[in-house]
């Protein structure tokens, strides 16, 4: 009854407490992976599935606050939720602006920990989809020839096609034809998506 | 000193020095062969006088030229035959003695003028190496002073870092048993809920739920061997017994605390008894005890408004064989029903604090032997004591 298509990370240096959150995400069907350190936990292969991590902010060696900034530096995007024997303020003021998704307290309530577990997962998930759809985007946006990526660009900026036609000296005709291949390339069915890709197109997909 | 010899001025270039020669030799020409002055039979004087003024002022070359100048015009105007530079053989040693003299007066000259430049140098170097010790002393007295602050910073410092040292002791101490405590704790808490999951499946999966209860029960007996075993720290830390000076332990912690209790406008007073037998004891442990005494009657007063706040600590004593120290304060005090109650772990009135300090303060005087124990004021506040039993060495 294991979900293989989603998994939970624990770094956690105690092997009791390391144990108890492994039981408690295994009995709600959850795959689980533990750690006993930061360093154990960047040396293992990560499933390209989406996950989280549930990390101890005091870890002997590299510590959760040091880990959370080196996955952040090898552009690794996990969700973490950060798990502290002490609640101390601006340690967890620090955590959560470096995106951390949850800061608890133990002893915490196990239903705390798996919510924040799958709105971790949930996170993980959007974003993963997200990348995805730009890569595929921009692999049909490399189909367009030159000229066509010009006349998307116009057409996006608002420009009418006799307006497109003078600018670029073919005739409307012309234009009309390109805007066709475009729209089929990209599979945008309506001006409107047309534009929501090319904002996409925009934005870089991040390194994974 | 140049002021002093105003002939000192200093030497002009090459050129001037000769012209100055050829200058004088010719001055002293004209004014030999002025017929009023009737020095046409006597000239020497005159022409020494140019000699040693170019030596003087020109040096050795241009008193050289000077001489020179000097022997042809003596030879060419004054001795017969005159206005011929060949003299008549019985003036020859006139001539001789003429340019003897000269070049005597001339190098006599060079020579003195030489002196004269050579100590006014080294009076000039004299005077440098005065400005310079000069300013090497006022250097040096900069660095001492510097020196002397960063002395008494250090001092501060350290003083300082021993009080942050008891203080933190403690605290470190409960924040150390906190986190030893608590993962075992959270361990049972996370492991109990699981299993709590576990028994309400359908069927209940009772193997998975009697491993995990397997260890809880291993975590709550870690749990209670960190206890077990931070009793043991406080009971045996200290096997050092040394026989010390009360009072001198009192008189150390006074001075640590002393910025603390200022900051909080309390006046601390001491009466110390002299004479008083030293006891055996763990110097840093009892300092803490005075220390923690010190801190509780200082808070106490905090809300003492409108009269001075006074704590005072004084030492005496009691039985044959035990040596009294009192804390007294004139703060909130406490209710007498509480005079054991807070000993107790944890019981505290100050809204931030553990409640640790008067629990362990105890646990360490009665490991010494001794007693502490709290009794109200007639007025305000209340008065801490503890005895600790005298050691078998007395000091002064």
């Amino acid at each position: 009854m294991k979900n293989v298509e989603q998994v939970v990370y624990i770094v956690d240096d105690d092997p009791s407490m390391r144990d108890a959150v492994k039981t408690l995400i295994e009995t709600v069907g959850l795959s689980c992976r533990a750690f006993e350190s930061g360093q154990e936990f960047l040396q293992s292969h990560l499933a390209d599935v989406p996950g989280c991590l549930v990390l101890d902010v005091r870890l002997p060696g590299l510590s959760g606050l040091s880990l959370q900034r080196e996955l952040a530096e090898r552009g690794i995007q996990i969700p973490i939720i950060f798990i502290t024997g002490h609640g101390d303020i601006p340690m967890s003021v620090q955590a959560m602006k470096a995106g951390a998704v949850e800061f608890l307290t133990k002893p915490f309530r196990d239903q705390d920990l798996l919510d924040a577990i799958e709105q971790a997962t949930e996170r993980d998930r959007a974003a993963r989809s997200q990348r995805t759809e730009i890569i595929e985007l921009r692999e049909r946006y490399e189909t367009l020839t030159p000229r066509e990526r010009e006349v998307m660009t116009a057409v996006v900026a608002g420009l009418l096609n006799k307006q497109i036609a003078a600018e670029l000296g073919i005739s409307e005709k012309t234009v009309n034809v390109h805007r066709g291949q475009i729209m089929q390339k990209l599979r945008a069915e309506s001006l409107a998506e047309l534009v929501r890709m090319s904002e996409k197109l925009r934005v870089t997909p991040p390194d994974i | 000193m140049s002021d002093s010899n105003p002939f000192l001025w200093p030497r002009p270039p090459a050129i001037v020095g000769y012209g100055i020669a050829v200058l004088s030799v010719a001055i002293a020409l004209i004014v030999g062969q002025w017929p009023p002055l009737h020095l046409q039979t006597a000239p020497v004087s005159l022409f020494l006088c140019a000699v040693m003024f170019s030596a003087w002022f020109g040096g050795a070359r241009p008193g050289l030229l000077a001489i020179a100048l000097s022997v042809l015009a003596f030879d060419y105007y004054f001795l017969p035959p005159t206005h011929l530079l060949v003299p008549n053989s019985d003036e020859i040693p006139r001539l001789v003695i003429f340019a003897l003299s000269a070049i005597f007066v001339g190098s006599l000259s060079t020579a003195q003028r030489r002196a004269a430049e050579s100590l006014r140098r080294s009076r000039d170097e004299l005077e440098a190496a005065g400005q310079q010790l000069k300013r090497i002393n006022e250097a040096l007295r900069v660095e001492i002073t510097e020196h002397r602050r960063a002395a008494e910073a250090l001092d501060k410092a350290q003083a300082e870092l021993a009080h942050v040292n008891r203080v933190m002791t403690m605290g470190e101490l409960v924040a150390s048993i906190a986190h030893e405590v608590n993962q075992p704790l959270g361990a049972i808490v996370t492991n109990g809920q699981a299993c709590l999951r576990l028994l309400s499946r359908e069927p209940p999966d009772v193997d998975k739920s009697r491993e995990v209860i397997e260890r809880m029960v291993g975590d709550g007996v870690r749990a209670s061997e960190v206890i077990k075993r931070i009793r043991a720290l406080l009971k045996k830390t200290g096997p050092e017994r040394a026989p010390l000076n009360i009072n001198e332990t009192i008189r150390e912690v006074v001075a640590m605390a002393s910025s603390d209790v200022q900051r909080s406008k309390v006046t601390l007073t001491t009466e110390l008894a002299t004479g008083l037998p030293a006891v055996l004891g763990d110097r840093v442990q009892l300092q803490q005890v005075i220390l923690n005494l010190i801190l509780n009657g200082k808070d106490a007063m905090n809300g003492v408004e409108g009269q001075p706040r006074e704590l005072l600590i004084t030492s005496g004593k009691t039985a044959p064989d035990d040596v009294l120290v009192a804390v007294c304060d004139n703060g909130s005090g406490f209710d007498p029903g509480d005079a054991d109650r807070i000993f107790d772990p944890f019981f505290t009135t100050k809204s931030e604090g553990m409640g640790l300090g008067l629990s362990i303060s105890r646990t360490i005087i009665e490991d010494h032997g001794g007693r502490l124990w709290a009794t109200p004021n007639d007025g305000r506040g209340a008065t801490l004591r503890f005895t600790l039993p005298v050691g078998h060495e007395s000091t002064s």
